[in-house]
């Protein structure tokens, strides 16, 4: 709703400033002083004929602006016409200096009379092809022919046709004064709308090349037809000489209208993404077109027909209401762009045809030509803001693919981390394998045949215990290869599960007490087999000298200078050991070596008779490995 | 009734230290025995057998898959593995295949009667190791695969899994638990089953089993 208030506002602002424009004119020419008077004027007096001669009654006064070969002249179908306009003014009203006259929108040709005296021709009848355009006549009054007092001049408009002459504003004056009139009104009705007119055909063929790029983008070719059509119109107003027949090129060029508000509301539409676009473009081509045809028509029969280009204004009234109807229901800043220049457009058009057709006293000068200024400017503005749009997009997405590039390659960093890691241990699996199968088929069958072998035929040969050492070697180097992850308890547990049978032979009983421990990173298979080493060789000694029942195995977690670690203990109940044995056996000192090689705490207490410690504290974590 | 037997080792030694084991007593009885894969297969196709004595490295084939065949074919057989080191890696293996106990080549490979007789009575033998592997293949929850176990560790068995990998005997645990120490033989054969049956989803296992998951 706030919308269709904004555009009444808009329209009433229209009419009020053409009106103060008016109110503002007229008071100028009344209050100048009289050495700057002008007298300016459209009430003229107007009869037509077929030859080339001044007539001399059938006169009839009419305003200017309504100026049509219907309005109090015959049509006639035979030869030229010859439409003469009368215009009389009072020489003491002027300033005495040297006088102009000038007059807006002369259309056609002109041949100028000063009391009867030809004083100026612009474009000869002869040369009929031509219609005179927006650009203002202007010429001075030769003193030699003024009268005193009353003033006649009378002007012969060139028509070829019974329509298409016209006429604006005339104006008698002081040379300089008339001068600027004239420098203006060039500029505003005349330059400025053509150079408009030409960079809007520039730009639109631009923009048609821009949408042969970019097809999808129908707005491109929306806009294109709006600004082709539009120069094709606006073309009549500065040509000189048409290209083909004046009646066919006039044709044409008046039919445009409809067209152009095809490609223009087309474009306005699109632009705003009609929901119903397709319905939408529909019934406005064929109120276009009807209105086109209705035209077509009229001009034939009737030749006045510009009060039918307020068809064309209601169409327009109509979709804009619309658009904006449609755009109201989501707003955007978007859509208020390009309504905005729509409502100014209709408020020109208005104005022009409120000023050409229905008498209405507005600018001196069309604003219509001025209106592709405003389109082009919004569809820019809109354009810049959806290629910043892109432009942020596409960094955002650069950003977002940053990360999600970096993210993919820390992944397959990880991964191909992963995979090294499992090649690693495949190949060291596959490599262990091959060894287990050497030492298994190989190595180990052959000693287990032979103990086999020794035992059935000598069992109280030396080399059974020698063999049966061999295989007991060879399970703990097999079982430090085991994957054990750091658990030395399990470590313990094999191997308690390995020399039980050796242990019940040898009459001695475990008492074991175990805990679960922490995991010993560090605990991989050389480390692993230091350990077993180091236990084993404690088990050995207890069977061969301790004289014991009973071996008791603790394992549990203990903490020793403030590192977490496991400690492992082998206590024996036997005869303990002799000081001299200690320092004598070469074991305790392998033992020790070993311990130290893994950063581990051997300990060792014997006395005699209270049996014999041996202990071993195994750092958690390796400071420096 | 004698527990009809049938023994697969090429190596002839323990082939014979075996079969004297097994000739001295009364109710274990050989029905046959083959010393490469071809005859085994043939003497397990034809049947009549309550234990399979099977080493793993045959000349012209591997004991695993016969393994598998006997235990497909045979469902209420027990099934020894013969293994010089018990490798927690082939002990599980032929564990997966269908094994429900497993023999060490060793000097003491004639008490293997013993390990006969308590796998017929529907005990498994077990070491710490294995022990150890069982617990982290079969303990719900532990690994981080979407693929869920079939059959997971009951509580009781992880705690028996537990103190057997802490290298506790079946005696003790038994002590600790005042449970019967065959009730623990039990138990083992009983994971030994779920790790069959959880084997199914093999490609778990054998990256699990080869070290290269790791479950924690």
């Amino acid at each position: 709703m706030t919308f269709i208030r904004a555009f009444f506002a808009l329209i009433s602002f229209c009419f009020a400033a053409i009106f103060c424009g008016d109110l503002a004119y007229a008071q100028e020419a009344v209050t100048a002083p009289h050495s700057e008077r002008v007298i300016e004027s459209d009430q003229i007096e107007i009869a037509s004929t077929n030859i080339d001669a001044i007539p001399t009654n059938g006169w009839k006064q009419i305003h200017l602006r309504e100026l049509s070969a219907n309005n109090g002249v015959s049509p006639t179908t035979q030869g030229p016409v010859f439409v003469w306009v009368k215009f009389k003014f009072e020489r003491t009203l002027l300033s005495p200096d040297e006088l102009a006259f000038m007059m807006d929108v002369p259309r056609l040709g002109i041949k100028v009379y000063l009391n009867g005296n030809d004083i100026y021709e612009y474009y000869s009848i002869s040369n009929y092809q031509t219609n005179s355009w927006n650009s203002p006549i202007y010429f001075q009054l030769p003193s030699k022919f003024l009268n005193a007092q009353n003033n006649e001049i009378v002007m012969r408009m060139d028509a070829n046709s019974t329509y298409g002459i016209n006429g604006g504003l005339l104006r008698v004056g002081p040379s300089p004064i008339i001068a600027a009139h004239y420098d203006f009104m060039n500029l505003a009705d005349n330059l400025l709308p053509r150079s408009i007119t030409n960079i809007t055909l520039f730009l639109s063929f631009c923009l048609l090349l821009l949408w042969l790029a970019r097809r999808k983008d129908y707005e491109f070719l929306w806009l294109a037809m709006t600004g082709i059509f539009w120069s094709a119109r606006n073309w009549r107003y500065f040509i000189q000489t048409p290209p083909f027949d004046a009646k066919v090129f006039l044709t044409i060029s008046n039919l445009l209208i409809y067209l152009f508000l095809i490609a223009l509301l087309g474009f306005a539409g699109y632009f705003v993404k009609l929901s119903k676009f397709k319905q939408y473009i529909k019934i406005v081509a064929g109120a276009s077109i009807a209105s086109f045809l209705l035209h077509f028509i009229f001009q034939f029969t009737y030749g006045d027909v510009r009060s039918l280009y307020l068809l064309a204004l209601f169409i327009s009234l109509f979709s804009t209401l619309y658009i904006i109807q449609e755009s109201a229901k989501d707003p955007t800043l978007e859509r208020a762009l390009i309504i905005m220049p729509l409502l100014l457009l209709l408020g020109l058009s208005f104005h022009d045809i409120g000023v050409a057709v229905l008498g209405w006293k507005g600018l001196p000068f069309s604003l219509q030509p001025y209106g592709s200024i405003l389109l082009f400017l919004t569809f820019t503005f809109t354009l810049g803001g959806r290629i910043i749009h892109a432009f942020d997009n596409l960094e955002n997405m650069n950003a977002i693919l940053d990360t999600e590039v970096k993210a993919a390659t820390d992944k397959l960093k990880v991964s191909e981390k992963a995979q090294h890691k499992l090649e690693l241990s495949l190949a060291i699996e596959n490599e262990r394998e091959r060894l287990m199968r050497e030492i298994h088929d190989g190595i180990g069958s052959n000693l287990v045949t032979t103990l086999a072998i020794a035992q059935k035929q000598e069992a109280n040969s030396v080399a059974v215990p020698l063999l049966k050492r061999a295989i007991a070697d060879l399970r703990l180097a097999v079982d430090s290869l085991e994957p054990i992850q750091g658990e030395v308890v399990s470590l313990l547990g094999n191997l308690r599960h390995r020399i039980e049978p050796d242990m019940n032979e040898a009459g001695l009983k475990f008492v074991w007490r175990v805990e679960n421990t922490p995991r010993l990173e560090w605990l991989e298979a050389v480390n692993s087999l230091h350990v077993l080493r180091i236990l084993q060789e404690a088990f050995a000694n207890i069977i061969a000298h301790a004289n014991a029942t009973q071996i008791f195995v603790n394992c549990a977690t203990e903490v020793r200078n403030g590192r977490q670690g496991v400690l492992i203990q082998i206590r024996d109940d036997g005869k303990g050991m002799s000081d001299k044995r200690k320092t004598q056996g070469r074991g305790i000192a392998n033992m020790k070596a070993r311990a130290e090689a893994i950063s581990a705490i051997f300990e060792f207490t014997s006395k005699s008779k209270s049996g014999t410690t041996v202990s071993l504290w195994l750092p958690v974590s390796i400071l420096s490995h | 009734m004698a527990i009809k037997a049938i023994i697969i080792e090429d190596n002839p030694t323990t082939m014979d230290v075996i079969c004297q084991s097994l000739e001295a007593t009364e109710d274990i009885e050989i029905l046959g025995t083959a010393a490469n894969a071809t005859l085994a297969r043939e003497l397990i196709g034809k049947g009549g057998f309550d234990i399979m004595l099977c080493d793993l490295g045959l000349p012209d084939g591997s004991g695993i898959d016969l393994i598998k065949y006997a235990s497909k074919l045979f469902p209420e057989a027990d099934i020894i593995v013969i293994t010089i080191f018990a490798e927690q890696s082939k002990v599980l293996g032929a564990i997966k295949a269908g094994a429900r106990g497993y023999l060490v080549k060793d000097e003491h490979l004639g008490s293997c009667v013993n390990a006969i007789r308590e796998t017929r009575a529907g005990g498994s033998s077990i070491s710490p190791l294995i022990a150890r592997q069982l617990l982290q293949q079969l303990q719900p929850n532990t690994n981080e695969l979407d693929d869920p176990l079939l059959e997971p560790l009951s509580s009781r068995e992880t705690d028996v899994l537990n103190l057997l990998a802490r290298g506790f005997t079946y005696a003790e645990i038994a002590g600790f638990l005042t449970l019967s120490e065959h009730t623990i033989r039990t138990y083992v054969r009983r994971i030994y089953h779920k790790l069959q049956v959880n084997s199914r989803s093999e490609a778990v296992f054998e990256a699990s089993s080869r070290g290269i998951i790791d479950f924690h």
